[in-house]
């Protein structure tokens, strides 16, 4: 354990070198955001807006008193969505999804020797690869975060409206009521964090692979644990650090 | 010329070069041959920087190859280096066409146009004129081969290093493999280093042949004397494959006659 993060560091000092040429690397950056952001929107869409609809369904029911006005369950929805559902469930899913793509895709190119043509041509091949992935996820996952938030309000409207027989003003009034602007700055420093996370840790197992198809396999599957693990940790921490 | 002097080199606890010499000449076909886990491949790894030595060192040209030493010179070496790796290594997500022109993508300053013109000629080179928009996907064992020569040739390199160039082909391309790069050696006057196992080839272009076995370099000739070799363990090697065994029986019976 101390070994693989000992080699984590060596290999983030190597990522974080000069990539060689400027013109391919951002076109790279390019490609990844396309790759890994682009490609994440159906899905985060998708989680998002049925999370967000079970989320105020929940809400209404627990929160079922005549004591509890009925705006709380629209202003409750977006403190959990913003605070923890979008940042850090979907944090999750994009480990699953982001973090497997990156480390079989890097699996794939170290058993099939494409690293070793990038190196023997003379270039640094860690940063050719890796850091384009974890500038486009730190450029785009707040993106789909925002996204996130987005979609499941919607859903929770749709879920509080459409299914609990909610009036749309009280949810809206809801959603509007006490802003907290420091939320939607919370959510983005965690997502930089996650996403850092997700892109560098998966590139580590993706880019150490030895062996054939079967240690591709296992790359990614420690990828997305090991991902995971440091996203609900990191969670922790930065919520007893900015709360 | 390449010169390697005392190369050692231990992975995973196990020895598996120990104390290599060699001189690898500029435009000939130096072949290194050997059974599989004889030690080639690391050999080619440590040549081109892959691998660390444990001890000795490997120089091109007069200029040592190490990488605690000069960085710059490291990198400078590294451009001069063309490899052929066993499965091609081709870049799965680039076209032909992009796999030949990204060495010249990511070092030259030429234009986009004549860029894209140079990597025609290296394709139209190893006969695959046209070939430019197919996906990796999409090529032969062959194919792919060819355009792992044409991509190695693009940046015009001055050593050439070919991993079992003819591994997992049928007889018939395995020889125009062989002939390819054979020309391409002698055309541009390259220092060509070829891992082989194949007899075949062995006799055909091998201008100098170095025999490895248990990391150790056993016996050094050419492809025209190794059929006079009285070596045992480079009979054994070669009494393998059974054309050999029947060509080293006629010579011997020659010989004898």
């Amino acid at each position: 354990m101390i070994k693989a993060i000992g080699e984590y560091f060596l290999l983030l000092q190597r990522v974080f070198q000069s990539p060689g040429n400027r013109k391919l690397f951002w076109k790279q950056v390019l490609d990844e955001i396309y790759h890994l952001g682009m490609d994440s929107i159906p899905l985060v869409s998708l989680v998002s807006v049925f999370v967000g609809a079970a989320i105020t369904i929940q809400l209404q029911i627990n929160m079922d008193s005549p004591w509890i006005p009925l705006y709380s369950v629209g202003f409750a929805a977006r403190k959990a969505i913003v605070l923890e559902l979008a940042p850090t469930i979907i944090g999750l899913v994009l480990a699953g999804k982001i973090g497997s793509h990156i480390a079989s895709q890097l699996g794939t190119m170290r058993v099939t020797e494409q690293i070793d043509a990038i190196e023997v041509m003379g270039m640094n091949s860690a940063s050719y690869l890796i850091l384009p992935k974890i500038i486009a996820c730190m450029l785009f996952n707040p993106i789909l975060i925002m996204l996130s938030i987005i979609t499941a309000l919607a859903g929770g409207w749709a879920a509080g409206v459409g299914i609990m027989h909610m009036s749309s003003f009280q949810f809206i009034y809801g959603l509007q009521s006490f802003p907290h602007n420091f939320d939607l700055v919370y959510a983005i420093a965690k997502t930089l964090v996650f996403a850092f996370f997700i892109s560098s840790i998966s590139s580590f197992y993706g880019y150490t692979v030895k062996g054939g198809a079967l240690e591709v396999g296992k790359a990614s599957t420690k990828a997305v644990v090991n991902s995971s693990i440091a996203i609900i940790l990191s969670n922790l921490v930065m919520t007893q650090l900015l709360m | 010329m390449i010169e390697i002097r005392h190369l050692s080199k231990e992975l995973g606890g196990r020895e598996v070069l120990h104390d290599i010499n060699l001189k690898l000449e500029p435009g000939l076909c130096n072949l290194v041959i050997g059974q599989s886990g004889s030690g080639k491949t690391v050999l080619m790894k440590t040549m081109v920087g892959l691998y660390e030595a444990d001890a000795g060192e490997v120089l091109f040209d007069g200029r040592s190859f190490k990488r605690d030493k000069n960085h710059e010179q490291l990198t400078e070496i590294r451009r001069e280096i063309g490899m052929v790796f066993q499965g091609g290594a081709l870049f799965d997500s680039l076209p032909v066409l992009e796999n030949v022109m990204f060495p010249l993508d990511m070092f030259s300053t030429l234009s986009r146009r004549a860029k894209v013109s140079r990597a025609q000629e290296c394709l139209a080179r190893v006969d695959l004129k046209g070939a430019d928009k197919l996906s990796t996907s999409e090529l032969s064992g062959g194919m792919r081969k060819r355009v792992a020569i044409a991509r190695a040739i693009a940046m015009q390199p001055r050593y050439l290093f070919c991993d079992e160039p003819n591994s997992g082909l049928d007889p018939r391309t395995s020889e125009l493999i062989d002939a390819l790069i054979s020309e391409i050696t002698r055309e541009a006057g390259i220092t060509t280093v070829i891992n082989t196992h194949d007899m075949n080839s062995v006799l055909k272009i091998g201008d100098t042949v170095n025999f490895i076995y248990e990391g150790k370099l056993w016996w050094q000739g050419n492809g025209k004397n190794i059929l006079d070799s009285d070596n045992a363990e480079i009979i054994h090697f070669m009494e393998a494959s059974e054309l050999t065994k029947r060509l080293l029986h006629n010579h011997r019976n020659k010989h004898e006659a």
